[in-house]
């Protein structure tokens, strides 16, 4: 089944001579559960890429469709877009971007909050999910005194706490050592695999691509091919079978 | 989740730093509010409570607070025989030094007609009313003298027989209550030599009489009505006497407020007004600035989809907790502390209600300023 589509989907900010086009008509469909890797150059376009998918904007061009219901075209207000979100897509960052003034578990409930979920059972679910990522004994930690992983991992939670169909990723690996970078993409992995979530990670991390279902790669606001899955035996990127472009 | 509590717990020192300016300036602006209050209050204590339906001063004058008044001594005798006046009382006040060894203070001194008044209208903490016509005296305890103190006033000793509260003049000075006859001799003491040449002069009869024991002159005559009496039959026969004019208290009130005091209460008003404006816009300043440093937090709310009402809550709440706190604060110092103050600082429950309300009313004009700062971020601005 599929999760998200892009059709024909651009992105323009400014008008007139000012006017730059971040994304051109990229198409694409992701399935359930499938993890998606997203690569290319800096200020390629990937970045725009995730904002439109993430309904975080909405496309100047075309149509994004979300489990089979059209969601969002240039008309499409940032107050829609905004109520999607709370239910439907969670986001990771490069940067765990969490709240200091709350606590691990406190960051992970605010999603809920969010979303209106209150009582016992969303505080149950929020230390389930940071108990399930290692994170059960530093539930009352503030984020400064976490590590970058452990942060990281905060972030992860806080993001799937509503249980969303789309988990996009942001470079979630970059500011992580061998080992934490590892952790964290084997959680998103896992999200795929076994929770049937949605994932699409933009990464510089050619290391990290063996994980992915399917890779696609963006230059100059284009999608200009995709890949089939990495093994890392086959030596760097751009010797990757190529399945369309 | 209260997410202003959770912002203030994390941050509690800048919060409590900005609790302490906005108290700080929040009792300025009470204390100002309530030095206007304590003036009116004190400008008003002797008209307000020596029991005067009305006051026959000098004719063509507006005294006795206002404007200068001499009447003649006789005049409640007259007045006693008016239609309707149950009581007819002498009315005299001055300040006089008196000399406590090498220095001198000046007191207000004010005259009770003993034994009409024997000062029953004001509030003893100490000793008794007058019990006999001289050489005794009532005084408040702002002026320091303790009950059974003797001093020299004039040429005479007194002994304090009574200590009353509440009672200054104008000034905010504790009143000191002697009998007419004491009031008036202690008035007219004069070294030997002033009195000697009084007598040889007869051309100022006011200067004359001030200063020569022989003609005692008083300042008005305050008048006590029956229930229900004809005040503007009074008024009328009063008027047709051509010496003296009648005010009620209503119209000393109004005299004293919109005369003597106009300048000051319209001074200090201004200041009140200055006041709670610079606490306004200290509050807005407080919170927008706050509001500023969330900018980055509030685009990631957005992004993972919180209502503008989610983010509104956040700021409101910051905003009425530091406003709510720091008033309650100024309230409970301005209470615990404007009984010490040198001169009446009053504050009327209204007043404080009124502060708080204008409070709340700038922190919720601030606040909304502030959140429309913050629904202006736009999700994407997480990622720069």
């Amino acid at each position: 089944m599929t999760a998200l589509s892009l059709h024909g989907v651009s992105k323009t900010y400014g008008s007139g001579e000012r006017a730059v086009t971040a994304l051109r008509h990229a198409s694409v469909d992701i399935a359930s559960g499938e993890l998606l890797g997203i690569i290319g150059p800096s200020g390629s376009g990937k970045t725009t890429f995730l904002m439109l998918a993430g309904l975080v904007e909405p496309p100047t061009h075309g149509e994004i469709w979300l489990l089979g219901r059209k969601v969002a075209d240039p008309k499409t207000s940032a107050a829609d877009l905004r109520r999607l979100r709370r239910h439907h897509i969670g986001f990771v960052f490069q940067k765990a971007n969490l709240l200091p003034f709350l606590t691990a578990l406190e960051n992970v409930q605010l999603a809920h909050e969010v979303a209106k979920l209150h009582g016992s059972q969303a505080r149950k679910r929020a230390c389930e999910l940071l108990d399930e990522l290692g994170m059960a004994h530093k539930i009352n930690a503030y984020p400064q005194t976490l590590s970058g992983g452990e942060q990281q991992r905060v972030a992860l939670a806080r993001a799937i706490a509503n249980r969303p169909a789309l988990l996009l990723a942001d470079e979630p690996t970059a500011a992580l050592d061998g080992d934490r970078r590892r952790q964290v993409m084997g959680l998103l992995s896992n999200l795929a695999r076994n929770e049937g979530v949605t994932v699409c990670v933009v990464t510089h991390d050619v290391r990290a691509t063996s994980v992915f279902d399917r890779i696609i790669e963006i230059s100059d606001g284009e999608i200009i091919r995709e890949y089939a899955p990495f093994d890392e035996s086959m030596g760097d990127p751009p010797h990757l079978p190529r399945l369309s472009s | 989740m209260i997410l202003a509590w959770k912002d203030i717990r994390f941050n509690l020192a800048r919060f409590v730093l900005a609790v302490v300016g906005l108290t700080a300036i929040l009792t300025m602006s009470l204390a100002m509010n309530g030095l206007y209050r304590g003036i009116v209050h004190e400008s008003l204590i002797m008209v307000e409570n020596i029991g005067a339906d009305a006051w026959l001063v000098q004719g063509g004058r507006d005294g006795p607070f206002n404007d200068e008044s001499h009447v003649s001594e006789l005049l409640d005798r007259r007045a006693e025989g008016l239609y309707g006046v149950r009581e007819a009382r002498r009315f005299l006040a001055f300040s006089f030094p008196i000399s406590f060894g090498s220095h001198k203070e000046r007191y207000s001194i004010l005259a009770l007609d003993f034994p009409k008044d024997k000062g029953e209208w004001m509030p003893l903490i100490a000793g008794r009313f007058l019990e006999s016509p001289h050489f005794e005296m009532i005084v408040d305890k702002s002026t320091g003298l303790a009950l059974g103190e003797r001093l020299r006033v004039g040429r005479d000793d007194y002994v304090v027989v009574g200590v009353t509260t509440g009672q200054v003049d104008m000034a905010g000075d504790g009143l000191i209550f002697v009998s007419l006859p004491d009031a008036q001799s202690i008035l007219n003491v004069a070294p030997s030599e002033a009195v000697l040449l009084a007598r040889a002069s007869s051309r100022n009869q006011i200067a004359t009489s001030s200063v020569v024991g022989g003609t005692r002159p008083i300042m008005a005559v305050i008048l006590t009505f029956e229930p229900g009496a004809p005040v503007d039959v009074i008024r009328e026969k009063v008027a047709s006497w051509g010496d003296v004019t009648m005010i009620t208290k209503a119209e000393q009130i109004e005299l004293v407020i919109q005369g003597r005091l106009r300048r000051l209460r319209l001074q200090i008003l201004l200041f009140v007004g200055l006041m709670y404006a610079i606490s306004g816009a200290i509050v807005s300043l407080t919170i927008f600035t706050i509001v500023l440093e969330k900018l980055h937090a509030i685009s990631l709310l957005k992004l993972i989809g919180a209502s503008d009402a989610f983010i509104s809550i956040w700021i409101l709440q910051y905003g009425l907790l530091l406003g709510a706190i720091s008033f309650g604060l100024a309230l409970a110092i301005s209470l615990a502390t404007f009984d010490y103050f040198p001169r009446a600082v009053i504050l009327l429950p209204w007043d404080a209600v009124i502060a708080g309300l204008a409070l709340v009313a700038v922190c919720a004009l601030a606040c909304t300023f502030a959140i429309r700062k913050a629904l202006s971020v736009r999700a994407r601005e997480v990622l720069s």
